[in-house]
């Protein structure tokens, strides 16, 4: 269950989670505030799909990250070409937990991953019939749409941020 | 018997420097493992690959290194595993090792750091900042890439 608050906090960091992790690979995201009515299967349909299962602090859920192959064409990690499309997508399926996972540390939400993976579609169907309910956050790029998603439970009530939190942050180096 | 050439007076460690240092990067990641050697390569090391923990410490069995780049979340054996299997091999007590990782929070940080990790380096990788801790680590400082 979630609250509007809560709601619009988790579309908030979703949102832009994904905007900054796709800047990082030289492609410019935009929310599209109303996220298509299409079923997720079918969104998902011919495109390349991370998903890592996700539990603790409420969630009991997959995210689930998709991108056309025309949006992977315009990639560049640094510069670099990124060697294949799947193992991109996995990727940048890890780099986006990670950044909601920090973001949601800072309201006390410790959520706990499994290794990113590349769903089969019949996986992808179990998920979707199984799932309590769908997050679906949609992304405009100059060469297609990306897609997010939520699939599973998501129980927050509360979030209570707290600036007490010093964790560090996306491309940070510490040496000791 | 093997004849061996005359010694000369060149000392070791001239001999040592006009060698590129060898570092591993581990990351189950191919994406990640290209950006690193393609940076690291650019800067002047040799760099070899390894897709996670177990074919890491297998690697370094036939492979002396200056550092290793280790990410955290990896299948069959993960960062701190290999680590802490490394700290415990009188051989690779000594090899530096630098974390990369999507993890932020200060007690995984912490956990890494008793573990012996020299660093600790959120992804998304910036490649000047990754040259400067890896000569950092590596003990040829920050001039060298000047």
């Amino acid at each position: 269950m979630l609250t509007s608050d809560v709601r619009r906090i988790l579309d908030g960091i979703i949102r832009s989670a994904t905007v900054d992790l796709f800047h990082t690979s030289g492609i410019a995201t935009a929310p599209v505030e109303r996220a298509s009515s299409t079923p997720l299967l079918q969104l998902l349909e011919g495109t390349h799909v991370g998903l890592i299962a996700v539990v603790g602090g409420g969630f009991d859920a997959s995210l689930v990250l998709s991108v056309p192959e025309s949006v992977f064409r315009m990639a560049s990690v640094s510069g670099f070409r990124p060697p294949s499309a799947t193992d991109w997508t996995l990727e940048q399926t890890n780099q986006l937990f990670g950044r909601i996972k920090s973001r949601l540390a800072r309201f006390q939400v410790l959520l706990r991953p499994s290794l990113p993976s590349a769903p089969s579609d019949e996986s992808l169907r179990r998920l979707a019939h199984r799932a309590d309910s769908v997050l679906l956050y949609e992304f405009r790029t100059l060469r297609g749409l990306v897609f997010v998603a939520i699939c599973g439970r998501v129980m927050l009530e509360d979030l209570d941020y707290s600036n007490r939190i010093s964790n560090a942050r996306e491309g940070d180096v510490i040496l000791f | 018997m093997i004849e061996r050439p005359p010694a000369t007076s060149t000392p070791s460690f001239a001999v040592e420097a006009k060698l590129p240092k060898k570092v591993l990067i581990v990351d189950d990641s191919g994406t990640i493992r290209q950006q690193v050697c393609a940076v690291l390569s650019g800067a002047g090391f040799d760099v070899i690959e390894a897709g996670d923990g177990v074919a890491a410490l297998e690697m370094l069995g036939h492979h002396q290194v200056a550092l290793a780049i280790v990410d955290v979340n990896m299948p069959r054996l993960d960062g701190l595993g290999m680590l802490e299997q490394m700290r415990a091999d009188p051989r690779l007590t000594s090899v530096p090792v630098l974390m990369l990782t999507t993890e932020v929070q200060q007690s995984m940080i912490a956990r890494a750091r008793a573990a012996g990790a020299r660093g600790w380096m959120v992804k998304p990788v910036h490649n000047e900042n990754l040259i400067q801790a890896v000569l950092k680590l590596t003990g040829q400082g920050p001039s060298r890439s000047s």
